[in-house]
C-alpha cells in the first residue's frame, strides 16, 4: 500500500458520508442486543457483550446531535483501541482508497476548532468527511463537537 | 517473626541455588569436561551449606558438607558416573527437606551409603554390574515380586534380565536383597524390584512375565504416604490468572446452559447440570484458594517502615501487627500495600504525638501503632489504631472551609461523621505543618479509592485525644461472587448478596419528614428510584458498612453467580455501577456499585442518625 493513499470504511450518518480509516477500525459488527446504561452521557447507547468483553457503544447520531432513528442497517463499528468502544453508525457501505490528492485537509471545518475531522475526500460528487475516530471520543473534542452539533442542527432546520 | 522472615528468605535462596544445581548437574552429565560448572556446583553447594549453618538447619548442613567432599573428590578424579549419580541423589535429597523437611530416614540411607562407599574405596571397589542398573534418589511407584522357574541354574542371569528389562520402562530405584546378592545368587527363587515408572502395572507384569524362565510376578503400586507430597510448588501469577478466567468462563458456559435446560424445560439436563453446579464451584474454591496470600506477606516490610518513619519524625512508636497468617486474593493484596503505607505514615506523623508532647498529657512517651487482621462474615478488615491526639473535628471543619470545600455555616453544623468524610474529600491535610512523610502523595481520597475498587470501603473512628481507627473492609476475593440480580427501569442488575439487607414489598414504603423510606427495626432507610424510574414491586435495601438504603425495583430475578467483568470508557466513569457480568443469555447486566449508592446524597447514612 501507498503512503499517499488512504483507506477508509465510509458509512451513512443521515444524509451524509463519514468515513475513518481502516487502521482505526477493529471490526464490524451487525447491530445487537444493547444494555442501556442509565446515568451515562446521552451520547452513550449503552453495553454489548463483545466476545465475553463488556463493551461501551457510543451513538454516532446523538454525539452529533441528529435526530434519533432507528435505521435498519445500522452497524456497530468496533475501533481498534486498548479499552474497545463500538460507535452505531446508521449504515456501513464500503471499503475506499483515497488518493491525498482527493482529500481535502482543511484547518478548520464550520470555522471551528475541530480536530477530530481529518479531512474531506471528494470522489466524483461525493463529499466524505472523514473522521479521527479515536478523537471523537476524547471528552476534551466534545467542546468543539458542541458547536459542531449546532450547525448540524440548524442545517437540519434549514 | 523475624526468623521466620529470615527462614523465608532462606528458602527462597535455597530454592534457586536449587535450580541452580539441578540445572548444572545435567549440564556436566552431557558434558562432563566443563570445569566450570564443576566449580559452580561446588559454589552453590559451599553457599547453601553456609546458609543452613546459619540458619541453625544442621541435618541440611550436613548433607550438604557431604556434598561438598563429593564434588571435591569429582574435581580431583574426575566426573564418574558413581559420582554424578551419588551428587543427583543427593540434590535430590536436599532438594525434599527443604520442601518438607521430612526425610530422615532417607538422609541415614544415604549418608550411610557415602561412608560406607567412602570406607569400601581402596578396596579394589569393583562395581556389580547389577547395581549399575539402579538409580538412586526417586521415589518408586510400583513393587514387583518375581519368581523364577523353579530348578534354574542361572539365578543371575534371570535376575539381572528383568533388571536390564525394567531399566528400559523406568527407573529401578532399589531391589531386596541388595543387587550385589543378586549378582551372587543368594536369594531363593524370588526377588523384589522398587521400580518408578509411567507405564501401566499390566504392562510391566506382561513384560516381565514374558521374560524366559519367569515363572511369576506380582506387581503392586506402592502407595505414597500424604505427608510426603503435601509441598508446595511455584507457580507463575499468570498461570493462576489464566486459570482463574477459564473457570470464570465456565461458570458463564454453565449459566448458558442452566438457561436452556429452563427455557426448554430439559429436566435431565437439569440434573446433569446440578453436577456440573457443584464441580464448578468447587474448582472455584480451589482455584480461589490457590490465589490466596498470607497477608503476612506485606506485613513484613512494614515494621521497619513504621521505625524509620518514626524516627525521621522524633516520634516513639511500639508497633504491634496481628492477624498476618489470614489470607486475602492476591490482587487484592498487591492493591493494599500503597493504602496501608500511607495509613502508617499517616497514625505516625499526624496521629502520634512528640514524647514531649505525650508526657505532657500523662501519656507514655511511647507511642503505639497497632496493625490488624481479623476475618469478618464476608471478608476481612485491616485495621490501623494509634493511641495518638486523635482527629480534631475542629480542625477538620476549620481546614475544609479554608480549602473552600464547604461553607462555614455548613462546616458548623456538620455531624462527626460528615466532619470525618472530608477527610476523604481529594487533597485533604489537616496536618499544621507539612510533613516529609505524609504531605505529599496519595491522600486519604487515593486510599478511599482504591479500596472501594476492590469493591471494600473505609472507616474512621477516632477519639479526641485517645487516637484513631481506619479500617479497610476488604472482600476476600474479587472476580466471581453470588449476586442477586433484579431489574430496575427495565435493565438487569446485579447486587452482591453480601449487600443485600432485606427484599420488602414496595407497599412497605411510608413518608417521613418528606422522604420515602422503610421502617427496619428501628432504623427508617431512606428509599429512591435509583434511575428515576416510575417505581416497582419491590424495594431492595442495599447496605454496606452501617450505610443502608433501599432502591425501588421492577422484579427479582433470582440469585446467581456471577463473572465481574469491567466497564469501559465512558461507562467506567459512573459511580453507580463497579462492573458488568454476561448473563446466560448473551446480555450484560449492570453490577451496582453499593458503596456509592448507599453513600449518595452524602451525609448520614440512615435517617435514624443524628
Amino acid at each position: 500500500m501507498q503512503e499517499d493513499e488512504l483507506k477508509l470504511v465510509v458509512f451513512r450518518l443521515g444524509d451524509e458520508e463519514y468515513a475513518a480509516e481502516v487502521s482505526q477500525v477493529r471490526e464490524i459488527i451487525r447491530m445487537e442486543k444493547i444494555t442501556r446504561l442509565p446515568r451515562a452521557p446521552e451520547f452513550v447507547e449503552g453495553i454489548i457483550n463483545l466476545r465475553g468483553q463488556l463493551t461501551t457503544v457510543i451513538s454516532l447520531r446523538r454525539l452529533f446531535g441528529l435526530p434519533e432513528e432507528q435505521m435498519p442497517g445500522r452497524r456497530i463499528i468496533v475501533l481498534d483501541q486498548e479499552e474497545p468502544t463500538g460507535i452505531v453508525v446508521d449504515s456501513v457501505t464500503e471499503v475506499l482508497s483515497l488518493s491525498r490528492e482527493e482529500v481535502d485537509t482543511p484547518e478548520h471545518v464550520f470555522g471551528a476548532d475541530t480536530r477530530f475531522i481529518k479531512g474531506v475526500g471528494k470522489r466524483e460528487d461525493r463529499l466524505i468527511i472523514i473522521l479521527d475516530l479515536s478523537r471523537v471520543l476524547k471528552p476534551e473534542e466534545v467542546e468543539g463537537l458542541q458547536e459542531v452539533r449546532e450547525l448540524v442542527a440548524q442545517e437540519v432546520r434549514e | 517473626m523475624n526468623t521466620q522472615k529470615y527462614m523465608a528468605m532462606f528458602l527462597e535462596e535455597a530454592e534457586e541455588h536449587l535450580q541452580n544445581l539441578g540445572r548444572l548437574l545435567v549440564e556436566l552429565e552431557a558434558e562432563p569436561d566443563r570445569g566450570e560448572a564443576l566449580q559452580e556446583v561446588f559454589r552453590s553447594v559451599h553457599t547453601l551449606k553456609g546458609l543452613a549453618s546459619t540458619m541453625g538447619l544442621e541435618k541440611i548442613a550436613t548433607l550438604t558438607h557431604r556434598l561438598e567432599n563429593l564434588v571435591e573428590e569429582m574435581k580431583r578424579e574426575g566426573i564418574k558416573q558413581e559420582l554424578m549419580d551419588l551428587l543427583f541423589e543427593g540434590v535430590d535429597l536436599l532438594e525434599e527437606m527443604l520442601r518438607s523437611g521430612e526425610v530422615d530416614a532417607e538422609l541415614d540411607a544415604f549418608l550411610g551409603r557415602l561412608q560406607g562407599r567412602e570406607a569400601g574405596e581402596g578396596r579394589g571397589g569393583r562395581r556389580s554390574p547389577f547395581r549399575e542398573l539402579i538409580s538412586g534418589g526417586i521415589r518408586p511407584n510400583y513393587e514387583l515380586r518375581v519368581w523364577i522357574e523353579e530348578g534354574e541354574v542361572l539365578k543371575s542371569v534371570r535376575a539381572f534380565t528383568v533388571l536390564k528389562c525394567l531399566s528400559g520402562m523406568g527407573y529401578i530405584t532399589g531391589t531386596f536383597p541388595e543387587p550385589e546378592r543378586l549378582e551372587e545368587e543368594s536369594f531363593d527363587r524370588s526377588f523384589v524390584v522398587r521400580l518408578r515408572s509411567r507405564r501401566s502395572m499390566q504392562e510391566i507384569r506382561e513384560a516381565v512375565e514374558g521374560l524366559p524362565e519367569i515363572e511369576r510376578v506380582e506387581v503392586r503400586e506402592v502407595e505414597r504416604s500424604g505427608e510426603r507430597r503435601s509441598q508446595s510448588i511455584r507457580v507463575s501469577t499468570s498461570t493462576l490468572d489464566a486459570l482463574m478466567n477459564i473457570t470464570g468462563e465456565l461458570i458463564i458456559n454453565r449459566s448458558v446452559l442452566e438457561d436452556i435446560a429452563r427455557r426448554h424445560g430439559l429436566e435431565e439436563l437439569q440434573d446433569a447440570l446440578d453436577m456440573t453446579r457443584r464441580l464448578t464451584s468447587e474448582l472455584q474454591f480451589v482455584v480461589m484458594k490457590a490465589r490466596m496470600v498470607p497477608l503476612g506477606y506485606i506485613f513484613s516490610s512494614f515494621p521497619r517502615m513504621v521505625r524509620e518513619a518514626a524516627r525521621r519524625e522524633g516520634k516513639e512508636v511500639e508497633f504491634a501487627i496481628y492477624g498476618g497468617e489470614i489470607e486475602l486474593d492476591r490482587a487484592v493484596i498487591d492493591e493494599i500495600v500503597e493504602p496501608l503505607v500511607h495509613i502508617l505514615r499517616n497514625a505516625i506523623s499526624h496521629g502520634i504525638e512528640t514524647p514531649e508532647e505525650r508526657e505532657r498529657a500523662g501519656k507514655p512517651r511511647r507511642g503505639r501503632i497497632t496493625l490488624s487482621a481479623v476475618k469478618e462474615r464476608d471478608g476481612v478488615v485491616i485495621s490501623v489504631e494509634d493511641d495518638g491526639r486523635g482527629i480534631q473535628l475542629d480542625r477538620v471543619r476549620e481546614e475544609a472551609v479554608r480549602r473552600g470545600l464547604v461553607g462555614r455555616e455548613k462546616a458548623e453544623a456538620m455531624s462527626r461523621e460528615e466532619v470525618l468524610k472530608l477527610l476523604f474529600l481529594p487533597g485533604f491535610s489537616t496536618a499544621g505543618r507539612v510533613t516529609e512523610l505524609s504531605g505529599r502523595g496519595v491522600g486519604l481520597d487515593a486510599v478511599k479509592g482504591t479500596v472501594e475498587a476492590l469493591g471494600g470501603h473505609v472507616e474512621v473512628e477516632t477519639t479526641p485525644g485517645g487516637g484513631t481507627r481506619v479500617s479497610l473492609h476488604l472482600p476476600l476475593t474479587m472476580a466471581i461472587l453470588q449476586a442477586m440480580l433484579v431489574r430496575v427501569d427495565g435493565i438487569v442488575c446485579g447486587v452482591p448478596i453480601a449487600n443485600v439487607a432485606r427484599v420488602l414489598e414496595s407497599s412497605s414504603i411510608i413518608t417521613l419528614h418528606r422522604r420515602r423510606v422503610v421502617r427496619l427495626g428501628e432504623d427508617y432507610v431512606p428509599v429512591e428510584n435509583l434511575f428515576g424510574g416510575n417505581g416497582g414491586r419491590y424495594v431492595l435495601v442495599l447496605e454496606k458498612g452501617s450505610m443502608r438504603r433501599g432502591i425501588v425495583v421492577e422484579e427479582v430475578l433470582g440469585i446467581q453467580e456471577v463473572v465481574l467483568k469491567p466497564l469501559s470508557g465512558e461507562a467506567a466513569k459512573l459511580r453507580e455501577f463497579s462492573g458488568g457480568t454476561i448473563l446466560g443469555n448473551g446480555e450484560v447486566a449492570l453490577m451496582l456499585d453499593v458503596g456509592s449508592i448507599v453513600g449518595l446524597g452524602g451525609g448520614s447514612g440512615s435517617a435514624g442518625d443524628e
